[in-house]
């Protein structure tokens, strides 16, 4: 056997090599197939939006807390699954509801692992309201993230959780109005249909006092754990259309996951906070709160 | 003899006793070693010159044209030096200094390093970013292969805007190209495709691809017409890409013959 040959079965084996070890877990054929196209899916959340009513929550202290975690990653096959009390959705969900200063819960994307609609309906079953362990009832916020769209599984998400790219009002008692954007960066792109969304939203900017926007797709290169070397970002141009767009509209906070690690970045008067994941390797999983008044402050608590 | 001796001790006097004269002999003999080599290097050197104009296209923000200008100098077979500046329609510029230097020639190819220094300024967000790339390289007559790390800043303008709070770092990011072409460079046309995380005057993250086809013909008298086209996907390394946008340029390349 020639050397030719020899290099064209290695190249054949390791190419069989990294589908296989892809197979149902990682979609690596979505490096070069696109499943799901994130003009479509936003045309999809808005004809949603359109057709049902607005997310607001009333009457709510001008003083309120909201928590915020991502990267759950539920899978059969890497058997990270609800375990009743033990389940780390579980514990945050639950930690939410039985914090009164709390008034709802954000899931920052990447909800499953695998291929299948088992994650998602795995992921709804940890965020059912237990009246027996949990006092409220708090709703939880959903976004997109680039896992949830593997093996065309968005259609998955939009039978759970109906919608990516939509908006949460928060209004006080004292009239004060807080405005919450979710957004949809599955593709590692917000794409122009959804750009073009957000600027509209942020475009009433001033009827709010403060404004926060929730995606998957963190913004930037880290430094300190390589492991996270593969995660993509934007594309370059968008990432500083999106962060001058976040300056110009004054936006108080971007809250991301998707590196598997916690950091915070300040850049034009916004700060950017990236929670790290709830399970897949993570020993102490932490989550967000960000508790809103006439400032807002975040800290990380341990779950 | 006498006299020779003379003129010597009156030159090295002259020059590096005014200049430097904490200087020893040796590292006189050194210094005029080099400065001679340089000499000789840059009597030999060449220029090239390349322009061409690009339409770019993403989703998010629509068509652009830009025009390129870029000049090499060859100092020496193993070092060159470029400068590069390219403005766009959307207001961006971008500056480029590069060096390359040939580690190690052999028969099966040649192993060489790239230091590139890139800023990008978008007045129209208040941005700018500056970029070094640092790169081990080695490239045969079909093939070229590059491997190596990028830091890059991005500051606000002013750059002490917010009392200089907002000085983005990010350091080594990897950066890779692997370009193949049908024939060597000496060819009269040739066609090549390309995959690589950044380009003339764009560094990407390492997980966004620039996958590109290129080509070129000699008119003869160092003159060559160059063509590019290529696309631009998001999400790759998400395991979740999708089309982005595109781009191609004509450009010339004018190398005066000696």
């Amino acid at each position: 056997m020639n050397v030719m040959k020899k290099l064209h079965l290695i190249l054949l084996v390791a190419a069989a090599a990294i589908f296989a070890t892809g197979c149902n877990r990682l979609d690596i054929a979505g490096m070069v197939v696109n499943r799901s196209d994130t003009e479509e899916r936003v045309a999809d959340w808005l004809d949603y939006n359109a057709q049902n009513e607005p997310r607001v929550i009333e009457d709510v202290p001008d003083e309120y807390r909201v928590y915020s975690c991502s990267d759950s990653h539920y899978s059969e096959r890497d058997s990270i699954v609800p375990q009743g009390e033990k389940d780390r959705l579980y514990k945050y969900i639950t930690a939410e509801r039985n914090d009164p200063k709390a008034i709802f819960a954000i899931h920052a994307g990447d909800m499953v692992n695998e291929s299948g609609e088992a994650g998602f309906k795995m992921t709804q079953e940890a965020l059912n309201y237990n009246p027996e362990t949990q006092t409220e009832n708090d709703p939880c916020f959903m976004v997109l993230g680039n896992h949830d769209v593997y093996y065309d599984c968005a259609k998955y998400f939009k039978q759970y959780f109906h919608t990516s790219t939509y908006t949460v009002t928060v209004k006080t008692v004292s009239g004060y109005q807080d405005l919450f954007i979710f957004l949809d960066s599955g593709n590692g792109t917000h794409g122009k249909r959804q750009l073009d969304w957000l600027e509209e939203q942020l475009s009433h900017r001033e009827d709010y006092r403060h404004c926060f926007v929730i995606s998957h797709n963190w913004l930037f290169r880290t430094s300190y754990n390589y492991t996270t070397t593969p995660a993509a970002n934007l594309p370059q141009d968008e990432q500083y259309a999106f962060m001058d767009l976040m300056s110009r509209s004054n936006v108080e906070m971007v809250i991301m996951g998707h590196f598997h690690m916690r950091e915070q970045r300040q850049f034009g008067g916004v700060m950017y906070v990236m929670t790290d994941n709830l399970n897949e390797g993570r020993i102490n999983p932490t989550y967000l709160m960000v508790d809103v008044g006439e400032n807002v402050f975040f800290t990380y608590k341990e779950l | 003899m006498k006299k020779w001796n003379q003129r010597v001790k009156f030159q090295s006097k002259g020059f590096f006793a005014y200049f430097c004269p904490q200087i020893p002999t040796p590292m006189k003999k050194v210094f005029i070693t080099f400065a001679l080599l340089l000499f000789a290097f840059t009597a030999r050197a060449q220029w090239t010159l390349q322009t061409y104009a690009e339409h770019d296209y993403t989703r998010t923000e629509g068509s652009s044209a830009s025009l390129a200008l870029k000049a090499n100098y060859q100092i020496a077979s193993f070092v060159n030096v470029g400068f590069g500046y390219q403005g766009t329609t959307l207001n961006r510029h971008s500056t480029c200094l590069q060096g390359q230097f040939n580690l190690l020639q052999a028969k099966c190819g040649t192993l060489y390093f790239e230091n590139r220094y890139l800023h990008r300024l978008f007045p129209n967000y208040d941005l700018q970013e500056f970029n070094a790339l640092f790169e081990f390289g080695w490239r045969n007559r079909h093939f070229n292969f590059q491997l190596g790390l990028t830091n890059r800043f991005t500051a606000p303008i002013p750059l002490r805007q917010n009392g200089g709070m907002d000085v983005n770092f990010e350091p080594m990011n990897p950066t890779f190209c692997i370009e193949g072409h049908l024939f060597d460079q000496e060819h009269a046309w040739n066609l090549g495709a390309r995959v690589s995380n950044y380009r003339d005057f764009v560094i990407e993250r390492f997980t966004l691809f620039f996958y590109s086809i290129d080509g070129y013909y000699d008119f003869g008298n160092g003159l060559r017409l160059t063509a590019e086209a290529g696309l631009h996907p998001c999400g790759v390394l998400n395991l979740s890409s999708q089309y982005n946008g595109w781009f191609g340029n004509v450009g010339l390349i004018w190398k005066p013959k000696k």
